[in-house]
């Protein structure tokens, strides 16, 4: 049933990303709903299956920006398996620390992402990344803004998307190790 | 449990990197598949959206348009084509002032008498595309013929358009035709029952034109050009000096001879018409001449009915006689 929820809020978020985003910011910074999905999938599934989410959602984004194959897929997962491991090492519950993990989540997909898609630009990739970086931090930015407000209102709402946590060795840091 | 649970992960990060390398490995046209199903999947989502923006659209748009503003834009159509018409008088006037100027007032009374040839203007309807090719066709000839009606009584090989007019209604070649005071263009090819026209934006339309300047006397027309059609829409004015003073939403007016026309072909109307205003006003550097675009007043495609300026001998002088 969680799994089902996140696949249908990721498809909204896609109609979302493609056909309202585009027209609510046409000059400014832009969240990608996508890696926002990815994130919340991330917080409330908690297991491996993140990592087949990941590399579906990296598929999709490659897809809609018609990047290079294979590039959206592997970049998301591998990032989607380093959040995994970071959230389960230091326990990541609070609101802020989710908020920052999706702002770097964001971050770094939108930046290496655009350097993987114009590596041929050679000497001029150095000149762009000047104007890249402050383009992705903003988009990261609006990305955990939007992945914020989704999670206070689904801690609002009065059912559970949440993994339980009553069993607290499931977030022990010594599970894993 | 922990080995396991390990293991698991490491095989999907593994099965990730797997995919991901194929896909970049793999050629473009199996990956485009994939990425077409994707597509595919988000079509139902993106029509659902789109259908609410047509929606959304259609109930933000009110019903009818607001029927004080369709008054509104009526009263200023009657009162440009009223200012026009009094503009026009004006030009009249001054231009009889100025001659009576020159040659001074008769000390005597003079007594006004009719003019032997009058203006008349003579209604033609323009031929629509089912029209021209029944008369192609022949289902109209074949109707006609025992009346006397042939294919020469008509001027079907023109690219032009046609009005229900021709020789025997007295259209001649080089006629004028005009839609309300606004220049459409002249007759091109004159058959037994209708006629060709060329629009004043053809390539083949050659006119003469003048510049009418507000001034503070009130409007003075400027020195006479040769107006000729750019075929798209547009005209270009010719020959006006740089000592003219062009600006652009200035009126273009008929000019007082047209030098194409023989003399027996002028227009008799005693009043210039309108063919448009200027839209682009350019004088090059060293240029002997303005560079001037016009855009008429009334385009071919808008009207359905015209009229033909013909001469005719005045009936109030035939019967004097």
């Amino acid at each position: 049933m969680k799994l089902f929820s996140l696949m249908l809020l990721g498809y909204v978020c896609l109609i979302a990303q493609i056909s309202v985003v585009p027209d609510l910011s046409p000059e400014g910074f832009r969240p990608n709903l996508i890696v926002m999905v990815t994130g919340l999938t991330l917080f409330w599934l908690r297991d491996s299956r993140v990592i087949l989410c990941g590399l579906l959602a990296g598929m999709v984004c490659e897809t809609f920006d018609s990047a290079i194959p294979g590039t959206g897929a592997m970049l998301l997962s591998m990032l989607i398996w380093l959040a995994w491991r970071v959230q389960i090492h230091f326990q990541l519950r609070s609101l802020f620390s989710r908020f920052v993990m999706l702002a770097f989540l964001a971050f770094l997909f939108d930046s290496l992402f655009h350097v993987l898609n114009r590596l041929e630009a050679g000497a001029n990739l150095i000149a762009e990344l000047t104007l890249l970086l402050p383009q992705s931090a903003g988009n990261s930015l609006a990305t955990a803004t939007v992945g914020l407000i989704l999670l206070i209102v689904f801690k609002l709402m009065p059912f559970q998307l949440q993994a339980s946590t009553s069993n607290p060795a499931r977030y022990s840091p010594q599970y894993y190790q | 449990m922990k080995r396991e649970t390990r293991f698991s992960e490491i095989k999907l990060v593994l099965l990730a990197l797997l995919v991901a390398g194929s896909l970049y490995a793999m050629p473009s046209a199996y990956s485009s598949r994939l990425y077409n199903l994707i597509r595919d999947a988000a079509r139902p989502g993106l029509t659902l959206v789109q259908q609410i923006k047509v929606w959304e659209s259609t109930v933000a748009k009110p019903d009818a348009p607001d029927p004080r503003v369709e008054q509104l834009e009526r009263q200023l159509t009657e009162t440009k084509q009223a200012n026009r018409r009094l503009e026009l008088q004006s030009l009249q006037t001054a231009e009889e002032l100025h001659r009576l100027k020159q040659t001074g007032v008769p000390n005597y009374q003079t007594e006004s008498s009719d003019r032997l040839l009058v203006p008349d203007l003579l209604e033609a309807q323009l031929l629509g595309e089912s029209a021209i090719s029944l008369l192609r066709e022949g289902q109209l000839l074949n109707q006609g013929r025992e009346q006397g009606v042939f294919e020469s009584s008509f001027v079907l090989e023109s690219d032009f358009p046609l009005i229900d007019q021709g020789a025997a209604q007295g259209i001649k070649t080089g006629f004028a035709l005009y839609a309300g005071q606004a220049v459409i263009g002249k007759i091109d090819e004159v058959g037994s029952w209708t006629s060709s026209l060329i629009p004043i934006t053809s390539v083949k339309y050659r006119g003469s034109a003048r510049i009418a300047r507000r001034t503070e006397q009130g409007l003075q027309l400027g020195t006479d050009g040769i107006l000729v059609g750019l075929g798209e829409g547009r005209c270009e004015l010719l020959q006006i000096p740089p000592t003219e003073s062009i600006q652009v939403g200035q009126d273009v007016y008929t000019g007082e001879v047209d030098r194409e026309l023989p003399l027996s072909m002028q227009s008799t109307l005693g009043q210039p018409m309108y063919y448009g205003r200027i839209i682009e006003a350019e004088l090059p550097r060293g240029a002997p001449y303005w560079k001037i675009i016009i855009e008429p007043a009334v385009q071919i495609s808008d009207v359905k009915q015209v009229s033909v300026l013909r001469q005719i001998i005045n009936p109030r002088r035939v019967l004097a006689n």
